[in-house]
């Protein structure tokens, strides 16, 4: 029985003529339609046409490896970063590195969101040495390019006029079941880095201070809460 | 204190396949017997809104499950993880039906989002009755199994298709899906007679029916199953001979390209009510 299916697999695993032309096309429009969704942006960004020959090269290069197509596109970024033709896109990857974190979130485990009132009720030393887990769907990244405002230049409302070249530090949330992707400044990246690796709150109001004196901790955490970027406390 | 979980279930009425972009008019309709279909591979994620909007959609209308991806014509078992998933949504949200395809789309480590064809051997038939036996143990419970969209006369069938079918559903227990737009795409790619098979069909194995449009290719005398157009006046008529013959059963209109609004979906799904209904007496 396999043998037929390898056969059949490797038949349409190139441009073929005739009825066999049928699958070929399904699968590579599957794959392809796939990779367009979970990739608006960057299929924005190269324009549909580009955008159709290169989800085929790289599908032909990573297949799905899972019938759940949502998740697909896990290398898309890596992938990009290596092909010859992006040297004058230096920013793609990064801007799929974002639309994949976009991805995980909108996809990632239902959990409570921290009430601020919860951190209200702890005595003052006692919140100082509490550790915050990040919510399932919080993402961090940093890029050398302002990916985070070209992302959202590309949402409904959006305007590349105003857009910054500068590196930018990036926050993708779920508040509310609506994905949020937003630069955020160095020092609420670092702070919310410093708790997602395990510091108390208090660590990690030092060592941002320490990185970064002028650091606005009280705004930095406001904006991180009022986001839903932490779980709700656990005994 | 017992907690008891409502399936809702569905006679055999019309339903539609779900779109989220018709989730507003979904949840406003007011038609009677209405139910809806999800493609389970859409809603195996872990959380977010996607999963909160069925889960919605499920506490208000019956709700089928049809699956894409186990590759139960596949030379391996179902992917374990796969499995389990499809598991997890069952049991979470109780479906009515739980459906699959005659088809493979995985090998190894690579997927394929298609439906793709395989030989009707007897090692084949004996493959799939384990795939089969494997999803029904791991779901608790049977399963449909559809016929397939036919483009490409294999040569090395030793067994025919609707004997083959029924040798599966008579060795697992599973029902079977008749797809009608499928046995017209088949019997116009394959040069059959579709009225003739769909009469040679076990008419009483079948738990549901599918509906759909079908796209002339552009280069090749083929038809699509595109899921691209309105039912066509051909597939109108094959199933209300199938239902004139058997009785009514489930039957799901499915449109996923070139989507139109809800209502239109629903004309189309209340002309295949009014069809059942001549017939559900009987059933």
């Amino acid at each position: 029985m396999r043998d037929f299916h390898e056969r059949f697999a490797a038949a349409i695993a190139e441009p073929v003529d005739g009825p066999l032309a049928i699958y070929r096309n399904t699968v590579m429009a599957g794959v392809c339609e796939a990779l367009a969704a979970n990739f608006p942006v960057v299929c924005a960004l190269l324009g549909e046409e580009m955008f159709a020959a290169v989800a085929v090269d790289h599908a032909t290069a990573h297949p799905p490896a899972n019938p759940v197509l949502a998740h697909y596109g896990a290398r898309f970024a890596e992938w990009i970063e290596e092909q010859a033709w992006t040297c004058d896109l230096p920013y793609l990857s990064d801007v799929a590195r974002i639309e994949r974190l976009h991805g995980e979130a909108l996809f990632a485990a239902d959990a409570a969101p921290l009430d601020p009132g919860a951190l209200g009720r702890l005595a003052p030393d006692e919140w100082m040495h509490v550790r915050l887990a990040l919510h399932p769907a919080t993402r961090l990244a940093r890029s050398r390019w302002p990916t985070a405002s070209l992302w959202l230049a590309h949402q409904d409302g959006g305007d590349l006029s105003c857009l910054v070249w500068q590196r930018e530090c990036v926050l993708v949330t779920r508040p509310g079941h609506t994905v949020r992707v937003e630069p955020i400044a160095a020092s609420a990246h670092r702070f919310i880095l410093s708790l997602a690796r395990g510091a108390t709150v208090a660590t990690a109001v030092e060592a941002t201070l320490a990185a970064l004196p002028d650091a606005d901790i009280a705004a930095a955490f406001t904006l991180l809460l009022n986001r839903g970027a932490f779980a709700a406390l656990t005994d | 204190m017992m907690t008891s979980t409502t399936t809702l279930t569905a006679g055999p009425s019309a339903g539609l396949g779900f779109k989220p972009e018709h989730f507003e008019a979904a949840l406003g309709s007011t038609a009677a017997g209405l139910w809806f279909e999800v493609h389970a591979e859409n809603y195996m994620v872990a959380g977010g809104p996607r999963l909160a909007m069925l889960e919605t959609l499920a506490e208000l209308y019956p709700l089928s499950l049809h699956g894409v991806g186990l590759s139960l014509a596949g030379p391996d078992l179902p992917d374990a993880a796969h499995l389990a998933a499809l598991a997890r949504l069952e049991a979470r949200f109780q479906p009515f039906l739980v459906s699959e395809h005659f088809a493979w789309s995985r090998l190894g480590e690579c997927c394929f989002p298609d439906l793709l064809p395989f030989l009707r051997t007897t090692a084949a038939l004996q493959q799939i009755a384990r795939n089969i036996d494997a999803t029904q143990t791991a779901l608790g419970r049977t399963i449909l199994i559809e016929n397939p969209s036919h483009y490409l006369a294999l040569d090395g069938h030793t067994w025919d298709e609707i004997g083959f079918l029924v040798e599966l559903a008579r060795r697992t227990g599973c029902g079977l899906l008749l797809d009608v737009n499928n046995v017209a795409v088949s019997a116009h790619n394959l040069g059959f007679d579709a009225a003739a098979w769909l009469d040679a069909f076990p008419a009483a194995m079948v738990g549901e029916i599918h509906l759909a449009g079908n796209s002339p290719d552009p280069v090749l005398d083929l038809l699509i199953d595109s899921h691209g157009a309105p039912i066509g006046e051909d597939v109108w008529a094959l199933f209300e001979r199938f239902v004139a013959r058997n009785g009514a059963r489930p039957t799901l209109i499915e449109r996923d390209t070139d989507v139109p609004a809800f209502a239109e979906l629903l004309r189309e799904r209340n002309r295949a009510t009014a069809i059942l209904a001549l017939e559900s007496v009987d059933a």
